[in-house]
């Protein structure tokens, strides 16, 4: 009688057991798992680097060229840059004269409309916007040039 | 007597290790799992794709129109045959619709980027010479704004 009792409990010590095997399997899994995506999973961030450049191409075109600020065109052809492709992978560009973030007046160029986002550089989130701003003289007016870019080397199917 | 004692602690060691099988052979099942997962990891293909596609557009963006780009392609073709693509002249390709690139190192996947620049882009190869292999494409105006 007192044998029986001490079996079942010894069942009970091997189901538990494994349980816990299980458990710490799982354990180690998830630990492998996120540390693989951490070490390699962060991708290839290109964001700040495409603003910057993006940013240096536009104030040596101003810069160096006569361009018509009113006339996107114009913009466009001079500078040596696809609308299309600017508009669709929603790259911000936007050029003032003072602040584009204070100034009440219109801007004198922008691309896409949501510059200000720019303003939070605390927003760390992997679709986020990074940019990259300049100040410059052009004709003798200061001009505040503002350029985003959000996105990074997309994978499909 | 003693023989008796022994055979007891015999037969106990036999129904420890038949009861641990289980054990070994979930552990057994779970390492290898894991080093299937590192293994297909440890090529770290999307990051690559990345990389050539962010590189491979730069270089357009940089570029005139007229030149003749060539970019060393080693570690692409190496990785793409690692994962078992048999043409290495396929793994790059230009739209020039899009003004996009793409870059495929793994069956049924491509990363894609776009270029900035208003340019088409022709005469697209890759080439093995004594220095390895190598991306050749020329640069001309585009067509589409």
């Amino acid at each position: 009688m007192i044998i029986g009792k001490i079996n079942r409990r010894g069942g009970l010590g091997d189901q538990v057991s494994i349980v816990y095997f299980i458990f710490l399997f799982i354990i180690i899994g998830l630990g492998l798992t996120w540390s693989t995506y951490a070490f390699f999973g962060g991708g290839y961030d290109v964001r700040e680097v495409q603003a910057k450049w993006l940013g240096n191409e536009i104030q040596n075109c101003l810069t160096s060229k006569i361009v018509d600020l009113s006339n996107k065109e114009d913009f466009f052809i001079k500078c040596n840059l696809n609308e299309n492709v600017l508009r669709e992978k929603e790259f911000v560009v936007r050029i003032c004269e003072g602040s584009c973030y204070t100034n009440k007046a219109e801007p004198l160029f922008f691309i896409n409309s949501n510059y200000q986002l720019c303003g939070f550089t605390e927003v760390t989130s992997k679709n986020a916007i990074r940019c990259s701003e300049k100040n410059f003289e052009l004709n003798d007016k200061k001009l505040h040039l503002i350029v985003g870019s959000k996105i990074n080397p997309r994978r499909v199917a | 007597m003693e023989i008796n004692k022994i055979k007891g602690i015999n037969n106990k060691g036999e129904g420890y290790l038949e009861e641990n099988v289980i054990y070994i052979i979930l552990f057994i099942l779970f390492l290898m799992s894991g080093m299937a997962f590192l293994y297909k990891y440890q090529n770290n293909v999307y990051f690559w794709e990345q990389y050539y596609s962010y590189t491979i557009a730069k270089s357009v963006n940089n570029a005139q129109v007229g030149d003749r780009v060539e970019l060393n392609m080693d570690r692409a073709v190496e990785l793409s045959r690692k994962e078992g693509i048999a043409d290495y002249k396929q793994i790059v390709s230009f739209d020039n619709v899009k003004k996009e690139v793409s870059v495929s190192l793994q069956k049924g996947k491509k990363t894609s980027y776009s270029f900035l620049r208003n340019y088409d882009i022709n005469d697209v190869l890759i080439e093995e010479d004594i220095n390895g292999y190598f991306l050749k494409f020329s640069v001309g105006a585009g067509g589409i704004k």
